[in-house]
């Protein structure tokens, strides 16, 4: 356990005295912010237009939850999905490259401790680079009202808590990948690709009936966020995030254990 | 150089087999014989790699890397097996957890006891392409009644690849697009909300073996008349598909409790006056009447409707428009209707009814004034002096359109012996229902979301839309200009500052 730590600690330190997770953090803040201040702009022109129009029964279903933060919760996980591959790449092909890969596997740490601290050290990147967008909510906060509040916080929460699995178990994948090859681009580049495919396997679904569909939508990673993002939620969509980190870790530690078998 | 080929054919048929699968499922047409090339060409590479290689193979196979390679092969399986069974699992479970304020993806108690006691399985066709937003909120809704206990299934139907089914339910894709069914019978859903899916499933429960009684004795047209034009064969046949069962009815001591609705369909003889008193009566007590009526012909009911407020013209409708000028002068052709539940998806599909009667809406102290559901055109009048030929338009004693063809009058009677509410419908025509022309343009939907209204209950379960409370954000343009500036300029800047910081520090070290 201590080791684990040693190992999280020592990674993340890596991080925050490297740029590249600056420039992610600042690519995330940019997207995100575009997507918040749209999706607030049409808010607002559609409540303009309903008062104008004296719809009161209609301005009674508008909530910044439902119309802001939902939608952008979704928006988000494209933005995650984007990123992640650029925060997971170095976390074993830069060991690789260095040639510190070798070393640290003659070392009494176990391939299970060093997969568990470099994991650790991504969550806590991952929760820095959702926090930072927790600005959006704490904004409309601040500037929006309503009889019980502006936003709705535990539907915000949870839809939070669904990004953090999408990203963890991202996250997870990303890792596997960069324990394969010494080249960070490569690791990246794979890690986007398989990111996109699971993201993109559900549009077929509209093509078949029945269990097929149930099947392309069930593997499709952004359909388990919906019930999150509207603050529900669901065995499923827990169990299906779980699955992905599950798989990209063990397949991580057996890679690792490979390259001692090499050795 | 033998041996490098086939290294490279070995990889290549690595590929070919490991994609085939993904393949398969990516191009989604099913099986292809391309596929079972794609194999046995992986399959063949791979045995030439193996033939080539085989120093290499039996030096791996032999190593110490084998137990590693078995192992992992072994591992990877049994935990990918293990996962598929986890999410096969929770997905049959249905858990979930509600954690809106509102309790908004929870269902209403009386939802949750109304698909408890359904009888039989309920299934939803939704006429919708699945990926539509309006089929996935559907999709959700109904997982909640089965989350609930429920035996209900939904199933997407895309309209423009069954336009058969389309045609078998008649749905029109402006009105409604969502038939619940149960056994032999199916409702509509009025709208795609808990409140209407719920109200559905009751009616499925309480309908069962709903009976309209259709009144015979006085020449009116024969339900069991499956051949003869008048005839009502295909009418009841139309009804049987919606749950209803249409029985002759001849009146003599009263009305039977279980009557749904009661028709009265072309009397060519009057009625008498015990007959009249005993349909006024159950009008009274919550009854719900319709009545088809046929011009040149005397019913004897037409005091008993006038003291409704609906007046019955001794006339003839003559319409001269392009759409009847290849059926004839008397055949009105409609597309004028009210607001009202029976007509609310027509739009302005056409409605034929050949020699019709018109009607009139009368102002009546303490009646509430009835609804003309079904207007002529413009073009139409009434002759009043049709047993005339030719029949020509006479300014001063007829009526021009657009004349009422049908009406309909609505009052509350609490404590009613068949309903809280009583319903009358009447038409000016019954030629539109019949065999001949029930088929024609929108004529059966008209005629079958008649009886659906008169036999529907009053009763129904009101449930509130949850929604999340309201809220709003007005900003003035300093507030405007901060939250951009902050969220797309200054936030992103510092953390890119960082960066920068970071990076020169570096260098410089």
């Amino acid at each position: 356990m201590k080791r684990t730590l040693a190992i999280a600690r020592k990674e993340i330190i890596a991080y925050f005295t490297t740029p590249i997770a600056y420039v992610v953090f600042a690519a995330i803040t940019v997207l995100g912010s575009w997507f918040f201040l749209s999706l607030l702009g049409q808010f607002q022109r559609h409540s303009f237009e309903l008062t104008r129009m004296g719809r009161d029964d209609m301005l009674a279903h508008m909530n910044l939850t439902d119309q802001v933060m939902v939608p952008l919760v979704m928006n988000l996980a494209l933005v995650l999905m984007m990123s992640v591959p650029f925060l997971s790449m170095r976390l074993l092909s830069e060991e690789k490259r260095q040639g510190t890969m070798e070393l640290l596997l003659t070392t009494p740490v176990r391939p299970l401790e060093i997969v568990a601290g470099k994991y650790i050290a991504a969550l806590a990147i991952l929760t820095t680079a959702l926090a930072l967008t927790l600005s959006y909510p704490l904004l409309l906060s601040a500037f929006g009202s309503g009889d019980q509040g502006a936003v709705e916080w535990p539907t915000v929460l949870c839809g939070y808590l669904g990004l953090f699995l999408l990203g963890a178990s991202a996250m997870a994948v990303g890792m596997f990948i960069s324990s394969l090859t010494s080249s960070q681009i490569v690791a990246a580049f794979l890690t986007l690709m398989l990111l996109l495919l699971t993201w993109v396997v559900g549009w077929k679904a509209v093509d078949v009936e029945g269990a097929a569909r149930e099947v392309l939508l069930y593997l499709s990673s952004t359909q388990h966020l919906i019930s999150f993002a509207n603050g529900m939620v669901e065995l499923k969509d827990v169990v299906y995030y779980v699955s992905y980190m599950v798989l990209g870790l063990f397949l991580t530690h057996r890679a690792l254990e490979g390259l001692r078998w090499a050795a | 150089m033998m041996k490098t080929i086939g290294q490279v054919l070995g990889a290549i048929g690595l590929v070919f087999l490991l994609t085939t699968p993904v393949m398969y499922f990516a191009v989604g047409a099913g099986w292809n014989w391309l596929f079972t090339v794609q194999l046995i060409l992986g399959g063949a590479f791979i045995l030439a790699c193996t033939l080539t290689n085989l120093g290499e193979v039996s030096r791996v196979a032999t190593g110490r890397g084998t137990f590693y390679v078995a192992f992992t092969a072994v591992s990877s399986l049994a935990v990918l097996g293990l996962l598929v069974a986890g999410n096969y699992l929770a997905y049959s479970s249905d858990l979930r957890l509600d954690l809106t304020k509102a309790r908004i993806f929870t269902l209403a108690p009386d939802s949750v006891n109304t698909v408890n006691e359904l009888p039989e399985p309920v299934e939803v066709l939704a006429f919708f392409r699945s990926d539509t937003p309006q089929y996935q909120h559907l999709e959700e809704l109904v997982s909640r009644y089965r989350r609930a206990g429920g035996a209900i299934s939904i199933q997407a139907v895309d309209p423009d690849r069954e336009p058969e089914k389309v045609r078998e339910y008649n749905i029109h894709l402006r009105g409604n697009r969502v038939v619940v069914r149960m056994g032999e019978m199916s409702e509509r859903l009025s709208d795609l909300s808990e409140e209407a899916l719920t109200n559905a499933l009751l009616r499925l429960t309480r309908g069962a073996g709903k009976r309209v009684y259709f009144t015979t004795g006085h020449g009116e047209s024969g339900l069991d008349d499956d051949h003869d034009e008048q005839g009502l064969g295909l009418a009841r046949m139309l009804m049987e598909n919606e749950g209803l069962e249409a029985v002759p009815l001849r009146i003599t001591g009263s009305i039977p409790e279980d009557a749904a609705a009661v028709v009265v369909a072309g009397p060519r003889r009057a009625f008498l006056e015990p007959e009249v008193e005993l349909l006024s009566d159950y009008l009274e007590g919550g009854g719900r009447l319709m009545v088809l009526l046929e011009p040149m012909a005397e019913s004897g009911l037409e005091d008993f409707l006038e003291s409704w407020g609906i007046g019955v013209e001794d006339d003839l409708v003559v319409d001269q428009n392009q759409v009847t000028e290849l059926m004839g002068p008397f055949v009105t052709a409609s597309a004028s209707y009210a607001q009202h539940e029976i007509t609310e998806a027509f739009d302005a599909m056409l409605t034929l009814f050949p020699t019709a009667r018109s009607l009139i809406a009368l102002d009546i102290e303490d009646v509430k004034r009835p609804t003309p559901l079904v207007l002529t055109g413009r073009e139409a009048w009434g002759s009043k002096a049709y047993r005339r030929s030719p029949i020509t338009y006479e300014p001063e004693t007829d009526r021009r359109g657009p004349l009422p063809l049908a009406v309909v009058a609505e009052k509350e009677t609490k404590g009613g012996a068949w309903s809280p509410q009583a319903r009358l419908l009447v038409f000016g025509d019954t030629d539109f229902a019949t065999n001949a022309w029930a088929r024609q343009a929108a004529n059966s939907d008209l005629f079958l979301n008649s009886i659906n209204w008169m036999a529907g209950q009053v009763e129904r379960i009101t449930i509130r839309p949850r929604h999340r409370p309201a809220s709003q954000i007005i900003l003035t343009e300093e507030q405007r200009t901060f939250l951009s500036m902050f969220s797309i300029n200054i936030l992103p800047l510092l953390l890119a500052s960082m960066g920068v910081a970071v990076w020169v520090l570096r260098k410089n070290r």
